[in-house]
């Protein structure tokens, strides 16, 4: 699967020292009221086994971080998910998080954003970055429903997405995500949660990763 | 034990963190993969930030390098952009460069599903999983348009990094020419560690042989 794998969390990365990926990505102070549950590194792997050597020059780093609300992981909230849960045939009891992706009468019985996830891909040159780029944004066919674009404005390149998650808005998170390059620098920003959740709240968490990014950069 | 035809095309590989196997299915323009894979059981949550797993089946032309999977996983999907703690559908294109997730139809822990990448005519290649019962639970739109014909090559894949488990239970089978499906090469071929797929039956093999 061309997917993420995990390799390392960040106690295991203290012995390399900080990424660039790090110290750019949705952070705690970023979130209040959220839940971290993703943070660490990643890697790319396309399955090496089917890519030439070039395709192989993937990201030199790959970061990962990952929020919920508490509203979904304690009290009436997250036993509106664990009933989800349990229909669906897994036993919620005593874990940490609700069923992830949140879906249910919680999506229509509250507001705003639910889930945050932001992954950076830091490569060694621009082409690379915009190779990545060009592959991230290809069309999202069968993935979303309602699926439409909204202008996007940030760094070299930049789109944004929105689309629900499964066919009833109302049952199902809405989800924004936006794709950029900036310099050799490929972040992809997705938040989640109500069919109200805001353009102006996730274009604030993509400024703020955006802005570390070019000072990182020195642009 | 081995009554495949081709079967001594078969190549097991590994990289530690996944297994696969591939097997050469024929020439023209009919061919396919087929895997039957039991999802982990209802102990199944996922919550660790390290968690990933997927299991899949693949239609390869050997030629241009075309590929498309289908198959299952439970982590973060790149296609989605956000991370399941259940077990979801999803499917690449472009060599697996290009991946849908289907975050919205949670499968069943414990349950069979059968998935399928059947080359079934010469600019159609079909993908879809069903129930052991044959009811097909899903197919994306999107797979009707990839044109994969000429040599084919099947290819399976079990992926679990170290932390996960349970144990699954999967029977792979290819097809030379679309009908006629035959058990695949795990079994000869992967039995040993590190492959963690074990023959157990003409129809079963078991993933994380032995444990």
């Amino acid at each position: 699967m061309a997917s993420i794998l995990f390799l390392l969390l960040s106690g295991c990365l203290a012995g390399r020292g900080p990424t660039l990926g790090r110290a750019v990505v949705v952070t705690e102070s970023d979130l209040p009221g959220f839940k971290r549950f993703l943070w660490g590194a990643c890697e790319l792997t396309r399955h090496p086994e089917l890519e030439s050597p070039q395709q192989r020059d993937t990201s030199q780093e790959c970061f990962l971080s990952g929020y919920v609300t508490m509203t979904a992981v304690t009290g009436e909230g997250r036993a509106q998910i664990d009933e989800v849960a349990r229909r669906n045939g897994y036993d919620p009891s005593g874990k940490p998080l609700p069923l992830l992706p949140i879906s249910g009468t919680f999506v229509s019985s509250h507001s705003g954003i639910f889930e945050v996830y932001d992954r950076v891909l830091v490569f060694s040159t621009d082409q690379a970055a915009h190779d990545e780029y060009a592959r991230d944004t290809q069309p999202s066919e069968g993935q979303y429903f309602n699926l439409r674009e909204i202008a996007a404005h940030w760094g070299d390149e930049s789109a944004t997405i929105t689309g629900v998650l499964g066919p009833d808005p109302a049952q199902f998170e809405t989800q924004m995500k936006t794709i950029w390059r900036r310099g050799r620098v490929v972040n992809v920003l997705s938040t989640q949660g109500a069919s109200d959740i805001s353009l102006s709240a996730h274009s604030r968490l993509v400024d703020g990763v955006d802005r570390r990014v070019a000072q990182h950069l020195g642009d | 034990m081995d009554q495949r035809p081709g079967a001594g095309q078969t190549d097991c590989l590994t990289d530690q963190n996944r297994w696969y196997a591939r097997a050469v299915s024929g020439t023209g323009t009919q061919y396919g993969t087929a895997g039957t894979s039991s999802t982990p059981s209802s102990g199944w949550y996922n919550t660790q930030p390290t968690g990933f797993s997927d299991e899949a089946v693949w239609v390869i032309n050997e030629s241009t390098q075309g590929a498309l999977e289908v198959g299952w996983y439970s982590g973060y999907g790149i296609g989605c952009g956000c991370f399941s703690s259940g077990l979801q559908y999803y499917y690449t294109v472009n060599n697996g460069l290009n991946e849908h997730d289907n975050v919205w139809n949670y499968m069943t822990p414990g349950s069979t599903y059968n998935f399928k990448a059947n080359h079934s005519s010469a600019f159609h290649a079909k993908i879809y999983a069903a129930r052991s019962d044959g009811a097909q639970v899903w197919q994306p739109t999107a797979s009707d348009n990839y044109n994969l014909y000429g040599t084919g090559d099947s290819q399976g894949e079990v992926y679990q990094p170290g932390s996960m488990g349970p144990a699954t239970w999967s029977a792979i089978q290819w097809s030379p020419d679309g009908t006629n499906w035959y058990n695949w090469g795990f079994n000869s071929d992967c039995a040993n560690s590190p492959m963690h797929v074990q023959w157990l039956s003409n129809n079963s093999y078991k993933n994380w042989g032995g444990s």
